[in-house]
């Protein structure tokens, strides 16, 4: 299994990869920033798929609390009547997920890549002699050059700025995307998650080779402008001195926030043809 | 339940996620692989514990404790460094062994003084009898020369080495005094040779040096499309050694001039050894190849079961030679044809090493086999802490 996967996906991002940075000049560093964007811009389908799904679920929420408070005593009814919802409104409520499942396995190949592309160690160099291919262009750009802005890519950031930009660009995307709870019970839960996750990466950045560090950089930057451009804005991002202010949406009655949410779905399927 | 659903899916993701992070740094660590050295009647070697031992093949063989009269250990300690805020690190610096330093390069024994380079770019002179350090060098506690991969040479006066910096170092032997250094475009991690007061080194660069031992000066440097891989061997008037492009190359030592080249099917890591006319050079692709010194035409080759990451070494007709996957062969020198097998049931990176018709090999399970050539039987086998 572990060949099967080395030898379908994780060995062609390798070697093109190590191709890239050849044709980038023997600048590593050039090279993940390009494959990272190149991958995202590949995946763009199955985000903008994905975006939609979370958007499309997000928008029926309203009428998801009415049907909680309505059977709030009666569990098996609200499961049926909460299926019917998504059967009329031909939503997968697991559809946001299976994009992202999908799109996994291309980012765990591609962090490996990195990872081995890197070889700090001997026996690192030695292990990924066995994953290169004869190409020319890939044997003629190893050993690969380390050496990116102030970076040495296989070791971690002694500046600090990666592991910032890292938490912070994580964070930011993160608010992004995660609406804010109705449920008070999920309001810490939500929240430990959002702060949690881009912490740990900082963390990581701090002793991890920084090529890794930019490539979580990156992606980050790159999922941000997707998804600013794709939600057509900061979505639920609001900056901490904004945060006094509540979002319109959320002073309308129901039935208006629910028809305001609709249309600014209309307004936006020109765009994502819908 | 579809709530449910989802928050699994959404903790499964995320604990893969974190998972990869954790474990993508979990590749092959920097241990070492130190060959074994010998020098008056003990024999030398870097464990992957940071330890240099001295040890006496006799009271090896007789199962003596160990250190007993005349061996010894001496603990190079690592620096303290590589994690921060708790964080396990993934880079060279913290891969080290949980005490001890990295050590890749076979120790070098002149007389009375040991020499050894370690992975975190310093150098230490130990007396060959007893283990009390001599020197280090550089004599700071906090500095360092770069990571040493490649083994240290040795003349009378001088001791040369090439480092992660990407600078070939002299030091006099007898202090550590510095005596020169000259710097190359990338990394060196292949061993310098000597030869009648040239120093030629292969970098990372592409580019093989000739330096003159005395003061350090180029001679002449040769510019390949790939950089080299393995340390260079030099026999009557040429220079052998791999590239990364898979190619093994001999070059003239006095013009620098390519004779001729070979591709083998992945990169000649092991520097090659040359006896009589011939060439026998180990393979990443898991073969080993036997060439015309003179005309760089296969004479035969062999495939053995794993790659070939250590140097063979060869007594009288035979080939000794170790793969990735601990198996010892010998071979016969002049057809190739395999005379028996020895496992050591562990993977063997670390050189070859004859003295006496037996094989010294250091096995990645850190046991130091000594077996013997004529009948392929272990003489003695030992691991520190294990009897």
């Amino acid at each position: 299994m572990p060949n099967l996967w080395d030898f379908i996906i994780l060995n062609p991002i390798l070697n093109t990869l190590i191709a890239l940075s050849a044709v980038v000049g023997n600048n590593f560093g050039l090279a993940i920033i390009v494959l990272t964007i190149l991958v995202r811009l590949i995946l763009f389908p199955l985000t903008i798929q994905q975006t939609r799904s979370t958007k499309a679920l997000q928008e029926l929420q309203p009428k998801i609390q009415e049907l909680q408070k309505k059977y709030a005593r009666n569990q098996q009814k609200l499961q049926q009547e909460m299926m019917q919802l998504y059967k009329e409104a031909k939503i997968n409520p697991l559809g946001c997920l299976w994009p992202m499942l999908i799109q996994l396995p291309i980012w765990i190949a591609l962090y490996q890549s990195i990872m081995m592309a890197l070889a700090s160690s001997p026996e690192e160099l030695i292990r990924l002699s066995q994953s290169l291919y004869s190409w020319p262009i890939v044997t003629q750009a190893l050993p690969l050059n380390e050496k990116f802005l102030w970076l040495h890519l296989s070791k971690p950031d002694q500046y600090l700025i990666l592991a910032i930009l890292v938490g912070i660009t994580m964070w930011i995307q993160q608010k992004m995307v995660t609406p804010p709870p109705t449920d008070p019970r999920q309001q810490s839960m939500t929240q430990m998650m959002t702060l949690m996750m881009p912490l740990m990466f900082a963390m990581f950045t701090l002793s991890f080779p920084s090529g890794l560090s930019l490539y979580w950089a990156v992606s980050n930057i790159v999922g941000i402008v997707i998804q600013y451009f794709v939600s057509g804005g900061w979505g639920y991002f609001r900056m901490p001195s904004l945060a006094g202010q509540q979002p319109q949406i959320k002073k309308l009655p129901q039935s208006e926030q629910q028809s305001k949410m609709l249309k600014d779905a209309e307004k936006k399927k020109g765009l994502f043809n819908r | 339940m579809m709530a449910k659903t989802k928050a699994l899916l959404i903790l499964t993701i995320f604990t893969i996620v974190i998972a990869v992070v954790i474990t993508g740094c979990t590749g092959p660590s920097a241990r070492g692989w130190s060959g074994v050295t010998s020098s008056n009647k003990l024999v030398y070697v870097g464990s992957m514990d940071g330890e240099v031992l001295a040890l006496d093949p006799a009271a090896r063989r007789s199962g003596a404790s160990f250190p007993s009269q005349g061996e010894w250990e001496y603990v190079i300690k690592a620096p303290n460094s590589g994690s921060m805020c708790g964080v396990p690190s993934c880079t060279p610096t913290g891969t080290a062994a949980p005490t001890g330093t990295v050590i890749y390069g076979t120790p070098a024994a002149s007389r009375d003084l040991i020499y050894v380079g370690t992975y975190h770019g310093r150098i230490y002179a130990l007396n060959s009898l007893t283990g009390a350090l001599r020197w280090v060098y550089p004599r700071e506690g906090n500095e360092t020369v770069g990571a040493i991969v490649g083994d240290l040479v040795l003349d009378d006066t001088t001791i040369y080495l090439g480092s992660s910096s990407g600078r070939v170092y002299a030091l006099d032997a007898a202090t550590g005094d510095y005596k020169w250094e000259f710097e190359t475009g990338e990394r060196i991690w292949t061993s310098p040779v000597l030869s009648e007061g040239v120093i030629y080194v292969g970098s990372y660069d592409g580019k093989l040096y000739a330096l003159s031992s005395q003061t350090g000066s180029k001679l002449w440097q040769l510019d390949l499309p790939s950089a080299i891989c393995s340390s260079p061997a030099v026999f009557k008037e040429s220079i052998y050694f791999g590239t990364f492009d898979r190619n093994l190359y001999a070059v003239n030592k006095a013009d620098a001039k390519i004779r001729w080249r070979f591709e083998g099917g992945n990169w000649f890591w092991a520097e090659p050894v040359i006896k009589g006319n011939s060439i026998y050079a180990g393979c990443l692709d898991g073969k080993v190849y036997a060439i015309d010194a003179q005309t760089g035409i296969q004479l035969w080759q062999f495939v053995a079961d794993k790659p070939i990451i250590s140097r063979l070494v060869t007594v009288f007709d035979t080939i000794v030679v170790a793969s990735e996957a601990g198996t010892l062969y010998f071979l016969d020198a002049a057809s190739g044809v395999q005379k028996k097998t020895v496992s050591v049931g562990h993977a063997v990176m670390s050189p070859l090493y004859i003295l006496e018709n037996v094989v010294y090999v250091h096995v990645r399970d850190k046991y130091i086999y000594a077996i013997d050539v004529q009948s392929g039987e272990t003489v003695w086998k030992f691991k520190k802490g294990n009897k």
